[in-house]
Formats: C-alpha cells, structure tokens, sequence
C-alpha cells in the first residue's frame, strides 16, 4: 500500500486520545485525527484507495474502526487504522448477489462475519478521503435516516455481506469486527452538529443564489428512498461539508433547526437522534429537494414548508430543505427566525460533532476543487449543494462516483467472477501487522494466496472447453442436460444434440464423484446461441425426449460456478499465524501420514468418522432414488400405431 | 422448433448420427452408422439417417478395432488412477504430485472442476500413477492411515477411480443410442414427465445431502480448531512454566515429581 501523502507535506494533526495500548505500551490509540484538511473520527466512513493502481479511480468504502500511533519509531508506519470494509455490489460475484433483492445503485454491503476481507490494518495515508454512508436497516438499533439523508448520502447499506460464508446477509450482527454494531449503524445526533451547524453559518452567510440554482437542474435526485431516518455520522458530516463554503449556511441552520423542532413534536416516535440526523440530512439535500428548477423549487419548497410538523420524516426532510431553499433565496426575514433556532440546536448536539467540526473548518477552503456540478446520480451530496464546487478531497472522488455507477450497472450484466477480482485486492489490503497488537490476528487475509505463483500457474490457464463455457456462460448459452445414463461420452452427448434437437453443440459430461449421484448422468451443453439454447430446453420440456435407456432427457439453464479457488475449507486448522506462514510456504513438504499417538491422529479419526456417516446417508439417498427410478421405468420400445 | 413439436409428432426411431461438423471422415460416419443399423432390433422402424443398409462387416472392423483399443487403454489408464477426494483447494498440482511420489511415481494429476456444486465443496483429483499396483498400493495405505495434504487433520480420502469420472473419455465400443420423441398422446408419456420430476427432485436431494454434509464438516472443523488451539495453550503454559521453573518449585513443595527436564 503506498504511503499515499505523508511525506508530501498533507497536513496531519490528531485528534482526541483515547488509551494507551501495546505490549510495550508503545501504542497510543485516538479517538480521531486531521489529515489533509479532514477530520476523520472512529467509526466514519472513508474512502481508500487501491494500492495496487496509484491512479485508479477504484476506492473503496470502509468504516475506521481503531486508530492508532507507535510511539517509538521503528514502525515503518507508525499511523494506522483497522478499517472494518463495506462491499460495493460490484465487488460481489453476480453469482452471489443472485436472490439479493432490490441492491441499489450506491448501496453497499457491511462486511460481516468472519473471514479474510472483513477488516485490515492500513497506514493512516492510504485514506483519500471521508465520504457518507447512512444505514437504512430497518433494524431496531438502527437510528433511522430521513430521505433527505439518504438521498444526498454517498452510499447506503442496510445489509451486510458474510466475508465467511459469502453471502449477503439481511441481519447485522451484534458485533462485527470486534465493534459494537451500535457504532456500526447511524449515529446519535450530538453537539457536533450543532458546531458544524454554527461553522456554516459562518462560511454560508455570503449566500450564493446563483450558485444554488445553477446547481438545483444539475443536482439529480439521488436514486431511491428508504424511507427512514437514520443517524450517521457521516451523513450529518456529509451535509455539513456540503454547506459548508457555500450558500445559506445560516438559512440551512435554521431550516434544520426549525425542522427539528417539528420533527421532534411530529415524529416523537424516532429518537432524538433521528430528529438531529434529519437535520443534518436536509442540509446536504439542498440539491436534493430540486426536483424542479430554480424558482420552481422553491415553489415546491413554499408547498413542502407549509406542512412542516406533521407526517414522515420524509415529508419534514424535504419540508425542511425546501425551507432551507426557500428561506435562502427569498426570505430573509426567516433568517431571524432560524438563528435563534439554530443557537438551540447547537446545543442538542452530541459530542460526536465536536470532532467533526474541526474538519468542516478546513473544509470551506479547500473544497473548491472541482466544478460543475457532476450530474452523476452517485454525486455526493456536497457536490450538489455545493453546486459548482464540489467538495471531495480529490478530484478522483467524483470520477470515482461515476465509475461506480457505471460499474455497478455493466459488472451485474457481465458477470465477473468476484473471487479474482477480490482476492487481487485483498492481496494489497492484507497489511503488515503490527507487532504488539493483539487485535489484529484474526482479520488479516490469511491463507488466501500466500502463493501466488502456484495459484496463478493452475488457475491462470484455463482449459480451453473451460474458457469456451465461461464465455457461453455469460451469454447464457449453457444448458445443463440431466437424466442422462452415466456412462455416455461428451461426444455421444454432442450428437444426440444434433440428432434430436439438431443443434450444433459442444458439451461435457460431468464427472460421476462421490458427491454426485451416480445412477444419473449430466452434461454441460454450449449452444451457439441463446434461442439454440432456449429451444432446446423448450423442447425438452414440453416434449418428451427419450433416450434408448429409458430416460426422458431433463434440461435447465446451467448455473455454474464462478472461477476462482474458494476461500475455505474446513478441517485444516492452524495455530499461529508464524506456523501457519512456514506451512504455506513449504506447503509441499507437508503431506504426511500421521502417528496414532497424535492429536492430529485423533481429529484426523473424527474426520473418518464424519465421512462416514455422510456417505452412509448419502448412500441411502441415493439407493432410495434408484428404487424410485425403477419402479418408473418407461418403455422404449413404443408399440407403433 | 417449437411448432414442430406440437404438431407433428410421430412416433419414430431415429438413430444417432455423429454431427455434420465434427472432424471425422464421413465414410466413417457412413460405416459407423450401417454398422449400428445392423445392430438395431428387428422393427422396421423410421430412420433419420441411414446411408446404407446392408452392413459391411468386415469393412468396419478395422474402425471397430481402432474404437476398442482406445477404450482398452481408456480402461487400463483408469485402473492405474487414483480418485482422491476431500482434498483442500489450495493444493496446487505440484502439491498433490509431490505428496503422491511418495508412493511411486506420478504420471499425471487431473483436478476435477466443480461447477455445479457448492462452492465449499472439497476439491477432487485424478491422480494416475505409472502401474495399476502402485494405485492399489496408494489406496490402500490413504485408506489405513490418515494420510495429510497441504494441511492437517482433514485426511485425503482415495479410492479407485471409475470410467465415468473422466470427463474426456472415449466412448465405449459398439454402443448405439436411440432416442424417440414421445407423444403427448402416448401412454408413456405421462410416466416421462413423472421421471422428469423425478429427476429434478433428485438433484434436489443430492444437493441438500451434500450441503448438509458440508455444515457439518465446518461445525466438526470449527470444534477441533478449538481444540487445538486449546491444547495448545495448555501445552504453552506448561512449557512456559518450566521453562521459568515455576513447575519445578512447585513441585518440589508438593514433593511430587515433575515431568519433562528443562530443555
């Protein structure tokens, strides 16, 4: 991972202490830090970039979960971070996210469970940048974000993705990565905001009109909605960073405020959190209540306003943008009313903000980076409030935005396998570790290509028919042909294809294993084309194909596998992470019997005895299934008419 | 093609001809398909594609011939090949090879793919040793003792391997495959479409078996790696503990004796 800008004079600062750690009681821990204009706290998201490619627009999404300092000054990176990941769709197999209903275009999946790619230590430099991330879960612990948080949120994720097992889950768990989920979800409103709050009114009192209704046609409405409000910190940062430097920070504190108080009457069935975080959203959705452009908006906005304190959160969300809107382009009187509302809501703040609030210092001053305003539905919010200017740290932020609306949309369609692609960059997240600390065994990537030079040799060289049957399957031209007698041939597969369905094919048998059944045969078939492949299995289906053994042909659409060598397997345990590295690398040395007078002699029984009783039941299965089968038995020989 | 089906179905027997595109001489095909003709039952039956129909015999012998010998080397290569199962996939070929020349040399390692499976599913290989005794040897020993792979305790598991393990296998001489279109109004046809069912609620069955068995293997692995690591805390401690002497003194007030010297 390289050291993204230390030494190139990005400004660094810490934040709040938190305790000292380490065996030699060498570490200092932090609660949060400065770096490069930003104020980065525990448990906000930030953007990391891809070591691997310097300039890459690829970045992704973590959460920092520990921060932490060697005090003595041999570490070669003295600062870092355990960054707990949040995985874009794009960054999971299609194969994966199959039955994964309704995965939104910025939504993300918190890495859960356990396993390599759930966490890694990264050198405090390879952050680029903070960027929002609101949890719209429906769970209980879940403070819930309004819509104008969610819409102006960079990201959202309500789910998580089980780095163990692979699969996305619905339910987060109570800890992940060693972190009370609590952390995990949206965040508490707190004081900070209120900071911030006062921060923009500062920065925002020269309102730029112009400004924001140039950015209202271009502030697209953020894709879709949950329809909750959920506390984040990052979204409450979020908002701030976007008004930050730009228009009615005042008339922003006020809507929010004044919005508060509403929602706080209305809505008394959210926490106080949710009222602070729909605060916090309806700032950074100034763009966001633009559905109409420039006057029209506000027309909206006069509509919304006027029913402020009843309904959803939505309706206050976008009630109070709109007041925001409003009262900055036209109504200076409600500037009054705001100010007072806002010293209130300064002091409703959590603590959290405070740290935040060194951040949206800086902010004003340097996000004047970028221009225009990125018409990409991923833009964060701060671009769109902040219209022309777009606040990222880095150019590359947005771009990044961009590539990942556009990644996420190609990549569902093209299926690439996500184990090449994710284990590529595990390789570069996998950190060193940091001697002395104690939390880091268990989240690093482990096994997982400690070889890659055995991997790349085996797996990089596909077969040829395998080649041919991955492109087929991305083209959807693979039919899986069951219910075939076990020992026909890949050709007598072909040409029973050509004779009676009379399609050019190329097909595989698959082999006959101990897991598989074995009375039954089945075969892999390439079609040349999607209807060659839809016909036949039409055919197949409504008709009878039946073949001289008495078996009426069955075929589906195949589902296969993608590429790439599995994660895990159970029954080999290791013991230390030293052993374990000596292992893998004389990995060829260790084949060996075992002694009876070993532990290992004794697990490896316990290993017999499973296979045992699993073969035994699958046996009877299929025994069973044999029986069926016979008693079913067709005739092939047709009495002729 | 659909349409087809609806309406014209009849009752007919069709032989299977090799397709037009592969790479054979067509007199072959020509010979191959008379030669299975004279192979059919009695019936006079429809046939799609039968260029001749008296059977040259003694013309397609040596084809004949040529199909048996393949099938004959087929069948000794498979004899002389051991199916090792429950093996990691992070063995490379070169572990497997290295692990398996302990027991004489390895001609060729085949991974077989799992496509279909589940992903957890532990990797199988083809492992052909150079003569049929050295197989029956490996099958012996794997199965006596647990013999380790690139990891331990999970033991390999080896059995004898079977011609229908080979994807790539040539066809068995002399074997002609019939298929007919059943007809809706045929009284098997219902029966065929049960099968069909059937069928898919096999594979059903298979695949949970198999991900049952795959729950528990993770459950037994995720036991014994608390054993291990358990015991291997004991053993630390202990070891510490003489190393530091604490043990020895200790024992020395019981007056009990204690165990292995300082090293």
């Amino acid at each position: 991972m390289e050291e993204a800008a230390g030494d190139e004079g990005l400004e660094f600062k810490w934040g709040k202490k938190r305790r000292v750690g380490g065996k030699k009681k060498d570490v200092q821990f932090y609660e949060s830090f400065t770096f490069d204009g930003d104020e980065y706290s525990l448990y906000d998201s930030v953007l990391v970039g891809d070591a691997s490619e310097q300039d890459s627009h690829e970045l992704f999404v973590a959460k920092i979960i520990k921060i932490w300092e060697h005090t003595n000054k041999r570490a070669k990176n003295p600062r870092q971070v355990k960054l707990l990941w949040f995985f874009r769709p794009s960054e999971i197999s299609p194969h994966l996210l199959e039955g994964v209903q309704d995965v939104l275009a910025n939504e993300l999946f918190l890495a859960s469970g356990e396993g390599p790619g759930l966490a890694n230590v990264n050198p405090l430099e390879a952050i680029c940048g903070k960027c929002s991330v609101v949890c719209i879960s429906k769970d209980k612990r879940n403070p819930q974000p309004t819509d104008e948080e969610i819409k102006s949120a960079d990201f959202v994720f309500r789910r998580a993705f089980d780095v163990g097992s692979s699969r996305v889950v619905d339910t987060i768990d109570d800890k992940i990565a060693g972190v009370d989920v609590t952390f995990l979800f949206n965040r508490a409103g707190s004081k900070q905001e209120a900071t911030n709050v006062q921060k923009i009114q500062e920065d925002m009192n020269g309102s730029l009109d112009s400004l924001k209704l140039n950015s209202l046609p271009a502030c697209v409405s953020v894709p879709e909605t949950e329809d909750n409000s959920i506390e984040s910190s990052d979204c409450r940062e979020r908002s701030y960073g976007g008004e930050e430097g730009k228009e009615k920070g005042l008339s922003k504190l006020a809507e929010e405020r004044s919005v508060k108080d509403s929602s706080v009457q209305e809505s008394s069935a959210h926490g106080k959190e949710h009222d602070a975080c729909e605060a916090s959203g309806f700032r950074g959705n100034d763009c966001d209540g633009s559905k109409a452009q420039g006057s029209e908006v506000k027309k909206q906005f006069t509509k919304e306003k006027s029913l402020p304190a009843e309904a959803r959160s939505s309706d206050t969300c976008d009630a109070s943008g709109s007041r925001v809107k409003h009262s900055d382009s036209e109504k200076p009187q409600a500037n009054d009313v705001k100010k007072p509302l806002t010293k209130q809501k300064s002091v409703s703040g959590g603590e959290r903000y405070s740290k935040e609030s060194n951040g949206l210092d800086d902010r004003p001053q340097k996000k004047q980076k970028l221009d225009g305003c990125d018409t990409d539905a991923f833009k964060r919010p701060r671009d769109k409030v902040t219209g022309d200017e777009v606040p990222p740290e880095k150019p590359s932020l947005v771009k990044k935005h961009r590539d990942l609306g556009v990644s996420v949309s190609e990549r569902r369609d093209a299926k690439t396998a996500k184990k090449p692609s994710f284990d590529g960059k595990l390789l570069q997240r996998a950190e060193d570790e940091t001697l002395g600390d104690d939390y880091e065994r268990g989240y690093q990537v482990i096994e997982v290509k400690q070889k890659p030079d055995a991997v790349n040799s085996k797996w990089f060289r596909p077969l040829p028919w395998e080649e041919s049957m991955r492109e087929a399957e991305k083209e959807e031209r693979v039919v899986l042909l069951q219910n075939l007698d076990p020992t026909y041939t890949s050709d007598e597969v072909q040409d029973i294809v050509y004779s009676a369905l009379s399609e050019q094919s190329t097909a595989r048998m698959i082999e006959r294993t101990s897991v598989t059944i074995s009375h039954t045969g089945e075969a892999l078939v390439i079609f040349n084309s999607r209807q060659a492949a839809e016909r036949a299995i039409r055919r197949l289906d409504k008709g009878c194909l039946l073949l001289s053994s008495g078996r009426p042909l069955v075929a589906v659409f195949a589902k296969i596998n993608p590429p790439g060598k599995l994660s895990s397997f159970y029954g080999h345990t290791k013991l230390q992470k030293t052993q374990m590295r000596r292992e893998t690398r004389d990995r060829v040395s260790t084949s060996r019997g075992s002694q009876p007078n070993t532990l290992e002699y004794v697990m490896a029984m316990e290993w017999y005895l499973h296979r045992a009783r699993s073969d035994h039941a699958f046996q009877t299965v299929i025994k069973r299934q044999l029986e069926v089968k016979k008693s079913l038995r067709i005739n092939f020989k047709a009495k002729l008419p | 093609m659909t349409i087809i089906m609806g309406e014209d179905i009849k009752v007919r027997v069709a032989t299977v001809k090799s397709s037009g595109l592969r790479d054979r001489d067509t007199k072959r095909d020509a010979d191959a398909v008379s030669l299975l003709d004279t192979r059919c039952h009695e019936n006079p039956q429809t046939r799609v594609t039968t260029p001749r129909e008296e059977a040259p015999n003694t013309m397609a012998n040596p084809e004949e011939e040529e199909e048996e010998e393949k099938y004959e080397s087929f069948l000794s290569r498979v004899r002389r090949t051991v199916y090792v199962d429950e093996l990691t996939p992070h063995a490379s070929k070169s572990v497997v090879e290295s692990a398996f020349s302990q027991f004489g040399t390895v001609k060729d390692v085949i991974f077989l793919p799992n496509y279909l499976g589940p992903k957890e599913l532990p990797t199988g290989v083809l492992v052909e040793m150079e003569s049929e005794q050295t197989a029956k040897a490996v099958i012996e020993t794997v199965s006596q003792f647990p013999f380790m792979v690139a990891g331990m305790p999970r033991p390999v598991r080896a059995s004898a391997a079977r011609p229908a393990m080979f994807s790539d296998r040539p066809k068995k001489p002399g074997r002609t495959i019939q298929f007919r279109w059943v007809d809706p109004s045929d009284a098997e046809f219902d029966k065929a479409q049960r099968v069909k069912r059937l069928v898919r609620k096999h594979t059903a069955e298979a695949a949970f078996m198999i991900k049952k068995q795959l729950e528990e293997a993770e459950e037994l692995a995720k036991q014994q790696s608390e054993t291990v690591t358990t015991h291997h805390k004991k053993f630390e401690m202990i070891d510490k503990l003489t190393h530091d002497r604490v043990a020895q003194e200790l024992a020395g007030r019981y007056n009990i004796k204690c165990g292995p010297p300082h090293r």
